[in-house]
């Protein structure tokens, strides 16, 4: 199970994230990146990639994610409707997930936001519970 | 008074100081006026002044300019000065957007000439200087280029046919800062930066078309070229997705470094090293690399605008000369006096600008006599403000002064305000022409969720730091 749901915050944006284990809450805080970036129904799963990363402790290895992803979607011109983690070695800090998505297409899709990048503000991930579900929840600060 | 735990005390009438306390290695001192100082108590800044204070090697204060409000590790406005040998280098001291600073032109045309045309110029611009999310420009380098602009700044856009020499002497560091190292830039800082040249971005990013409408200052103003009626153009842009990339990879090499050196982060997004380390020096050649980015950006920018000033008023030569450009996100090894000796130290400005006085020799010949022009831009809606700097800064605060206004309402206050308000027509009634990629942005950059900048530009002359020459109005906007 998994959810994410987007703050507010002065200057900039945040997502507040659940998952009922650790590789659905990477699942859900890329969920949250995408729609933030645009209406992720409006995005076809046409083209996949394979997404790795590492990081030198889970924090790390989640504002690394989330910024491969920003970098994707800049350089690539790429927008992503779904991602599954198909690996996550906490103790190794390395992460290895697939995205889909397709390019921007000007007709179909608009832009809502453009995440400048991720940041490890107030970012704590904590064993928490979500109507009744046991997981992990984290908020991360988006700067726009 | 209190915050927290921490003692506040007034000291003078626009500078409050948070005296050391548990880790603290020097005091805060945030400069503001009473009313503004109750303002930025609402956010978490002033704890963001007391962290940066517990990092090695800060020398004097951790300081905040009147703009003051929460960031990323530093507050967005925060200054503060580091020991060569002793202190660290902070990415965060410097912003993701690496010399996001401002430009800004002067005219021989009037308000009179140019009103009329408002509408037809701002559409040029919005046509000749992308802007708006995830947008690249039709000037691609690639990575022998890349290479010369983050050497060179903005002298390879003059190399280029963007501008002339004469700009450059009035842009902050002669347009570009030493000691750039390209190898020291990513393969992903470089993919991100080899399309956004020339480009504005979004967000609170604009061009704004306007006139000096009220005059504080005429000897100076008169030396700048600003006379009451003059049309002007300010530009807001900075390093684009590069310097982002650039912040993003060192911040989180440092994660790592910051351990290893066994410096204790009362915050992750303050994450540092020392500034002779190899982390530190990688940083310092990899940032500089990106201050020259967004030199060059905002000459290529600047020329486009004489294109658009050419292409809607006509063939005629309407002098669009840079009156000066300075960057407020950065870091830099300056000389000044530290116990009455002068030593060279690193400054971190993020959310700030420099503000020489005229005993700098880095001051343009030209300006030597009025001090180092600073550019504050505001709201979208009401003013800007020019400024110059003074000695008392250099004695003060590194020879650093505000930025703009500060936000005061979040980008989804400012939204849920502006639902069923046509803001451009509201805008359109007070004389500002607005052209943007984005309703959301205009919603989200409309002038009340900013601070009043005339309150924080009287705040800054209160204090001595700054002293306040001309008042600017707009007439159009592009934003992205």
């Amino acid at each position: 199970m998994k959810y994410a749901k987007v703050i507010d915050h002065t200057a900039d944006v945040g997502l507040e994230v659940f998952g009922s284990r650790l590789p659905e809450l990477f699942e859900a805080a890329a969920d949250g990146l995408f729609s933030l970036q645009s209406n992720v129904d409006d995005v076809e799963p046409q083209e996949k990639r394979i997404v790795t990363v590492e990081g030198s402790d889970l924090p790390d290895l989640l504002v690394t994610w989330l910024s491969e992803l920003t970098y994707l979607h800049e350089t690539e011109g790429l927008l992503f409707r779904s991602a599954t983690v198909t690996r996550l070695d906490e103790e190794a800090g390395h992460l290895e997930a697939e995205v889909a998505g397709e390019p921007y297409d000007s007709a179909r899709h608009s832009i809502r936001a453009a995440i400048k990048a991720v940041t490890y503000h107030d970012l704590n991930i904590r064993p928490t519970s979500y109507h009744g579900t046991k997981g992990y929840a984290a908020r991360i600060i988006l700067d726009v | 008074m209190k915050y927290g735990d921490y003692e506040i005390h007034k000291v003078g009438s626009a500078a409050y100081e948070i005296p050391p306390q548990g880790g603290m290695r020097v005091p805060g001192r945030v400069y503001a006026t009473e009313k503004l100082f109750d303002l930025l108590c609402r956010d978490n800044a002033l704890q963001q002044v007391i962290n940066v204070a517990h990092l090695p090697g800060i020398i004097g204060y951790s300081l905040a300019m009147p703009d003051i409000h929460w960031g990323y590790g530093f507050p967005i406005g925060g200054v503060a000065a580091f020991d060569l040998d002793k202190g660290v280098i902070s990415p965060g001291g410097v912003g993701y957007d690496i010399n996001c600073g401002v430009r800004l032109m002067s005219s021989t045309l009037s308000r009179e000439d140019v009103a009329p045309h408002i509408r037809r110029l701002v559409e040029a611009i919005y046509r000749l200087v992308p802007s708006g999310v995830g947008t690249g420009g039709p000037l691609k380098v690639g990575a022998h280029k890349l290479n010369q602009v983050f050497s060179d700044g903005a002298r390879w856009a003059v190399r280029e046919g963007y501008g002339s020499q004469r700009d450059l002497a009035h842009i902050e560091e002669g347009g570009c800062i030493a000691g750039a190292d390209p190898h020291e830039v990513s393969d992903r800082a470089r993919k991100r930066g080899s399309g956004q040249l020339g480009t504005l971005g979004s967000g609170n990013h604009f061009v704004e078309i306007g006139y000096v409408d009220r005059v504080y200052l005429p000897n100076a103003a008169k030396r700048m070229g600003l006379a009451d009626g003059t049309v002007t153009v300010i530009v807001h842009t900075g390093s684009r997705g590069c310097g982002h990339q650039i912040c993003t990879d060192t911040l989180k090499v440092l994660q790592k470094a910051s351990r290893h050196y066994g410096i204790e982060l009362p915050d992750r997004q303050l994450a540092a090293a020392p500034i002779g380390s190899p982390e530190g020096q990688a940083y310092l050649k990899a940032m500089r690399c990106a201050v020259n980015y967004a030199f060059a950006n905002r000459q290529v920018i600047g020329q486009r605008i004489r294109e658009a000033f050419r292409e809607t008023l006509g063939g005629k030569d309407h002098k669009l000369e840079v009156v000066y450009e300075v960057a407020h996100n950065i870091a830099k090894i300056e000389k000044h006096n530290v116990d009455g000796k002068p030593r060279k130290v690193c400054v971190h400005r993020k959310g700030a600008t420099r503000a020489f006085g005229p005993s700098r020799t880095e001051i343009p010949d030209d300006y030597r006599e009025i001090g180092q022009p600073v550019l504050i831009p505001g709201d979208m809606g009401r003013y800007s403000y020019v400024l110059v700097g003074t000695d008392a800064a250099l004695d003060e605060t590194w020879g650093s002064t505000c930025h703009g206004a500060g936000r005061q309402q979040s980008r989804k206050q400012a939204k849920r305000k502006a639902k069923g308000r046509n803001l451009m027509r509201e805008l359109e009634e007070t004389g500002v022409y607005v052209r943007a990629s984005s309703m959301a942005t205009v919603a989200e950059e409309m002038p009340e969720a900013y601070k009043d900048v005339a309150s924080v530009v009287e705040a800054v002359e209160q204090a001595g730091i700054s002293k306040i020459v001309a008042r600017l109005r707009p007439l159009g906007c592009v934003k992205g």
